[in-house]
């Protein structure tokens, strides 16, 4: 940088004494100041009045030593009355989704034995026929990984032609809590949320209170009875049976969370 | 894993905004004496400024989880802290009466300073000249005075915590100096 001029130092003194200065220009105030009597003395004046006005401003006395002890307290009153609702909003969600689930699985269940029913075989009758009953789709069958890929592969996979169906996140998340219900959950839940590492994940653990053990996580949820168990996997679907994590390409992950009384 | 004490104040904030009380615990330790400066240096009580205290790190918890990062803790703590002090203050049956402009004023008032003899007195007296020249500062230049003598908060802080520009701030201060100086100049004279 240089060299300041008395009146360019002097504009610079206040935030000098400040320290909101960059180094480069703190350095080439230093300099100055080495070598002019007068801009030193106007630099000693202003931090005196900084010093007057912060002493006349007082000190503040410390906190009290229980204080942050007294705020935590409150902050976990105040998280624990929060988990308590979200926990009654998931139960009421996962209520909710189970009925409407049980609707979507029975229109694609008619959906899939159109053929049957316009074909010779629902002219046989064999489409609620003899036994007059019709049975959900095995969730298995419903909501399959290897089904969502518009691959014609499985029995019963969300219909690959009906493309609006198949892209519908609405969709998927409900197939995926008939799914948990197939396998004899309570309810699922799915979560978006970003993680740019392990460490991310390792930071979601702690902030449900939980341990990381290199693989997953689980969460207890301590109102009745209710227990929350989230697993993360190791890739899209690698463990059907079990809750996993799956992300995209812009890092954004998606937890499925898979509640059991 | 990272530890808490190593991690940014906002990274620290997503974390309390998905439940990490850990992480907000934190936040707490580094800005519980600055929070508690805020509101002393509005209420001059130790016990109001407590309950002040915690009602602002509680709305700090509360709006945790719409954080979207591009906030500063700091700057955003003052606001609360301040606005957690003057909510005690119209609470004060004393003060029910004043006006948000008169419960402004007493929030920046100091307490005067009995003279003493000798060179006590006479610093006493400077004193004293320097706050009643703060006090007749227009309130604009006296916060920005008050934030960064008396909470130590960087130009940056400031002007997030007031949504004005830094352009802004250091003007604002350079005026209420140059005026401080000029009344300090005034009473060396008497």
């Amino acid at each position: 940088m240089k060299k300041l001029s008395c009146g360019t130092a002097a504009d610079l003194f206040d935030e000098y004494i400040d320290k909101e200065t960059p180094p480069e220009t703190s350095k080439a105030i230093e300099e100055h100041i080495a070598g002019c009597p007068a801009c030193r003395a106007e630099l000693e004046r202003r931090a005196a009045l900084h010093g007057a006005v912060s002493g006349a401003l007082g000190d503040i006395p410390s906190p009290p030593p229980e204080l942050h002890g007294r705020i935590m307290a409150a902050v976990h009153a105040e998280a624990s009355s929060r988990k308590r609702r979200m926990a009654s909003f998931y139960r009421s969600l996962a209520a909710a989704a189970a009925a409407l689930a049980l609707f979507v699985g029975i229109g694609a269940f008619a959906f899939l034995m159109r053929p049957m029913m316009t074909g010779d075989a629902a002219q046989e009758g064999n489409m609620g026929g003899e036994g007059g009953e019709v049975q959900a789709p095995d969730a298995d069958a419903f909501y399959h990984p290897e089904n969502n890929d518009g691959a014609a592969g499985g029995a019963a996979g969300v219909p690959a032609e009906d493309e609006a169906l198949e892209d519908s996140d609405a969709v998927g998340e409900y197939a995926e809590l008939f799914y948990a219900y197939g396998k004899g959950y309570d309810g699922a839940h799915i979560i978006a949320v970003r993680a740019d590492s392990s460490d991310d994940i390792k930071a979601l653990a702690a902030s449900f209170g939980a341990a990381f053990d290199g693989r997953g996580f689980v969460v207890p949820y301590t109102e009745e009875n209710e227990t929350a168990i989230l697993v993360w996997g190791d890739g899209p679907y690698a463990d059907a049976d079990k809750p996993y994590i799956y992300g995209d390409a812009d890092g954004a992950i998606c937890i499925i969370v898979y509640v059991k009384k | 894993m990272k530890k808490y004490g190593s991690l940014t104040d906002r990274e620290l904030y997503v974390l309390s905004g998905r439940g990490d009380e850990l992480a907000f615990s934190e936040l707490v330790t580094r800005y519980r004496s600055f929070s508690y400066g805020v509101a002393y240096s509005v209420l001059r009580s130790p016990e109001d400024a407590a309950d002040a205290v915690q009602d602002a790190f509680l709305r700090l918890w509360r709006s945790a989880p719409r954080h979207r990062g591009e906030c500063e803790v700091k700057s955003w703590l003052y606001t609360l802290s301040k606005t957690a002090a003057l909510d005690v203050l119209r609470s004060r049956s004393a003060h029910a009466a004043l006006s948000v402009d008169e419960i402004s004023e007493a929030g920046a008032d100091l307490p005067d300073v009995s003279p003493l003899p000798d060179e006590e007195a006479e610093r006493r007296e400077t004193i004293n000249e320097v706050r009643a020249a703060i006090q007749r500062l227009p309130e604009p230049q006296r916060e920005v005075v008050v934030m960064r003598e008396l909470h130590d908060m960087s130009y940056s802080e400031i002007a997030k915590a007031l949504n004005i520009d830094i352009g802004t701030v250091k003007s604002r201060l350079s005026r209420a100096r140059a005026a401080l100086a000029e009344a300090l100049r005034r009473a060396a004279g008497k």
